[in-house]
């Protein structure tokens, strides 16, 4: 059994028994096998001495029990790396930040505790996952969507902290935009309600997030000031229909007012789902028309509606000259079997794991790994960066990949978010140690040269968050300092996922 | 005369219902009763395989779609699952048995056998055992040596596979990663995830 950095035997064997008496003996790991479970599956330090790992794991089920674990963990200063199902692959799994963290694992913690179809909305506890709400909802016959990744299995609570994302409509595609509510336990075990759920008998906890005063709740999305345990999501009541329209240009500036008239249609709230903008990067097909770039703008809503504004997107695309516009079928919801065996389905609420399919061998990926991380820089919106962003791509491939020799995936533009343009470039991991740290190299090569543009990245992965905390540097890192003077008031000795998105407590910091 | 088929539904029963055939350090002499048997429709090796485990362990065929779980956790593995951990066996894709095995977490389901298969553009196949090879009575060698007919001794040893000692702890497989394949090549995944 590994100990925690800074603790001795006896002092956690005396926490261990402690939380065996808070969970039950069954619920808090130790062998090595057990704890090995809690391994990043896609670590880029697999099987090497940097790679992070845990010193034990604890599955509380109850708030109760969350509160009890935390106090006990602050008696002995042994650090707690929380996680809600840990399946944040890519950005670091279930594996803690600080080697030699114990994971507070909140799997358990499963229940959906609501789901009001009259104001939209649910409140649910960590362990919930996509898949879970999505079978409560549909045994329950109500006319709710909710918003899955790829994939659907993980934590709906710990994808919103993580700042994940989602392929239905704006705005409950951004998971964290659309939380209302928290509950946190703090460091020293208290409760905190969030919003208005600080009201005692509070009616309007998912009613209303702001509440009265700071507004708090920021703190903890990729966070570690405290542990939630229950957030209330809006819902996006079942629209009737959904229809896509796809614009194509010819000219790679015709990107510029592509991405213009895509905006100023989201900004409208005309499209209203998960755009997507792709670049051919080469040759269109003998006979084809050349496609220098695509747009997929769809929209949900009541079918008349859909179809006034499908007309209207197709007015405003028709101005870019040369645009070639193709509508596609209106999808009616519910699906029927027919549209269920076609359609994407996170596009369509419905959680699944297919994507997990695509991580084989293609023409894209020759030699898969099986494993990635991600690189998610921010770019502007606009056709210019990304052109800009494209040609900073080509610029740098040869060197940050070796001459051609490492095989990078992407990149991919993501909409995700409202006003937003994520560009993300996938790096295989796979066994190979050596092929592995090439990556890692690559992967810190792209954070610095992104940075130097004015690029940077939403979200990393465990390993990498320093690197790209660093470089949110403006006034001599001020916003790390402020994050840190908080970190030290709620956190005094540092016990709750110390580094986490680059946050360490005073006693690990510049360790 | 007892068939293998009878031999595995006796084995099952005794087994659920608590039987003590051997000491406690020692494995399990009966063969592990499977809950289902998965495997992925795209490769022609895997409906052998599939067809002759089904068959030896009376259990249900789930078929696999570029290594989608989806249909088959939502509708067969996580019911079962939800009420006990039962055992499953398959031959798909490395990242079928990987979304299985992330989904087997706080429960006491382990992958107790792994083996991969790189199925090369000339036809031959490169067999390698990762896990359990013991408990299986499996050969690489053997594998190697009946060329196609590699998929149905395959099955055979799986439906034989003992239960591994309960006090032999198993962490997680390699499954998430997959290793450097040659040009042109496909690696299939045969695996066992059952109780420890």
């Amino acid at each position: 059994m590994a100990l925690p950095p800074n603790v001795n035997a006896t002092d956690f064997n005396s926490a261990l028994n402690a939380w065996r008496q808070t969970v039950g003996a069954e619920w808090v790991f130790t062998s090595d096998e057990d704890v090995a479970m809690y391994r990043d599956a896609y670590s880029p330090w697999w099987d090497e001495p940097e790679e992070r790992v845990a010193s034990a794991a604890v599955a509380p089920s109850t708030v109760e029990q969350v509160q009890a674990v935390v106090r006990t963990a602050n008696q002995y200063r042994i650090p707690l790396y929380a996680i809600s199902t840990g399946r944040n692959l890519a950005y670091g799994g279930s594996a803690p930040v600080y080697s030699g963290s114990v994971v507070l694992d909140l799997k358990r913690m499963n229940r959906v505790l609501e789901v009001d179809e009259r104001n939209a909305y649910a409140l649910v506890e960590p362990g919930v996952s996509y898949f879970d709400l999505y079978n409560h909802i549909t045994e329950k016959k109500l006319a709710l969507w909710i918003d899955p990744p790829d994939p659907g299995w993980g934590s709906v609570i710990g994808n919103a902290l993580d700042g994940g994302g989602g392929w239905t409509a704006s705005p409950f595609r951004d998971h964290f935009g659309a939380h209302c509510g928290m509950e946190v336990v703090l460091a020293n075990g208290e409760l905190v309600r969030t919003g208005m759920g600080a009201l005692p008998n509070a009616k309007t906890w998912q009613h209303n997030r702001w509440g009265f005063g700071p507004w708090v709740d920021g703190l903890f999305r990729q966070g570690n000031m405290g542990v939630v345990t229950k957030m209330g999501f809006h819902l996006m009541p079942r629209p009737e229909a959904m229809q896509m329209m796809t614009v194509r240009v010819s000219q790679e500036q015709d990107l510029i007012p592509l991405v213009d008239t895509l905006n100023l249609l989201e900004n409208q709230h005309v499209v209203n789902g998960s755009t997507q903008l792709s670049g051919s990067f080469g040759a269109s097909p003998a006979g084809a028309p050349a496609t220098a770039w695509s747009a997929q703008a769809p929209v949900y809503g009541p079918e008349r509606v859909v179809r006034a504004q499908m007309e209207h997107c197709r007015e405003l695309f028709s101005r870019i000259p040369g645009a070639r516009i193709e509508l596609g079928d209106l999808t009616r919801v519910p699906l029927d079997e027919a549209a269920l065996a076609r359609v994407r389905k996170v596009n369509f609420g419905i959680p699944d794991l297919s994507t997990f399919g695509l991580l084989g061998r293609s023409a894209a990926d020759p030699s898969p790994q099986g494993g990635h991380i991600d690189f998610s820089p921010i770019i502007p919106r606009t056709g210019e960066a990304v052109l800009e962003y494209a040609r900073f791509y080509r610029e740098n491939l040869a060197a940050v990949s070796e001459g051609g020799a490492l095989r990078f995936l992407g990149p991919v533009f993501m909409t995700n978010w409202d006003r937003t343009m994520v560009a993300m470039i996938m790096f295989p991991i796979g066994r190979d140690k050596t092929h592995n740290a090439r990556m890692r190299a690559a992967f810190v090569k792209w954070v610095e040269l992104a940075a130097a543009r004015g690029w940077a990245e939403y979200r990393a992965p465990a390993g990498f968050q320093d690197v790209c905390a660093k470089s949110y540097s403006w006034n001599d890192h001020a916003l790390t300092r402020f994050r840190e003077t908080i970190k030290d008031a709620v956190d005094p000795n540092g016990i709750l996922s110390p580094g986490r998105y680059g946050v360490w407590p005073k006693h690990l910091r510049n360790a | 005369m007892t068939n293998r088929r009878e031999f595995l539904r006796t084995a099952a029963a005794a087994t659920a219902g608590g039987v003590v055939t051997g000491g406690a350090a020692a494995a399990s002499p009966l063969p592990l009763p499977l809950h289902a048997v998965l495997i992925e429709t795209t490769f022609p090796q895997t409906h052998a395989f599939g067809a002759s485990l089904a068959t030896a362990a009376s259990a249900p065929l789930l078929h696999l779609r570029q290594g989608d779980i989806t249909a088959a956790w939502l509708q067969h593995i996580a019911p079962i699952w939800q009420r006990e951990p039962v055992a499953l066996a398959g031959l798909t894709l490395s990242s079928s048995l990987f979304c299985l095995e992330t989904l087997t977490s706080l429960t006491p389901l382990r992958v107790q056998f792994h083996a991969e298969h790189v199925l090369l553009p000339d036809g031959r196949v490169q067999h390698r055992v990762l896990r359990g090879g013991d408990s299986a009575q499996l050969n690489e060698d053997h594998l190697h040596r009946l060329g196609p007919l590699w998929p149905t001794h395959l099955a055979d040893a799986v439906a034989v596979h003992r239960r591994a000692d309960s006090r032999q702890r198993l962490g997680p497989s390699v499954a998430a990663l997959t290793p450097s394949l040659p040009d042109g090549a496909s690696l299939l995944t045969s695996w066992i995830i059952a109780p420890v």
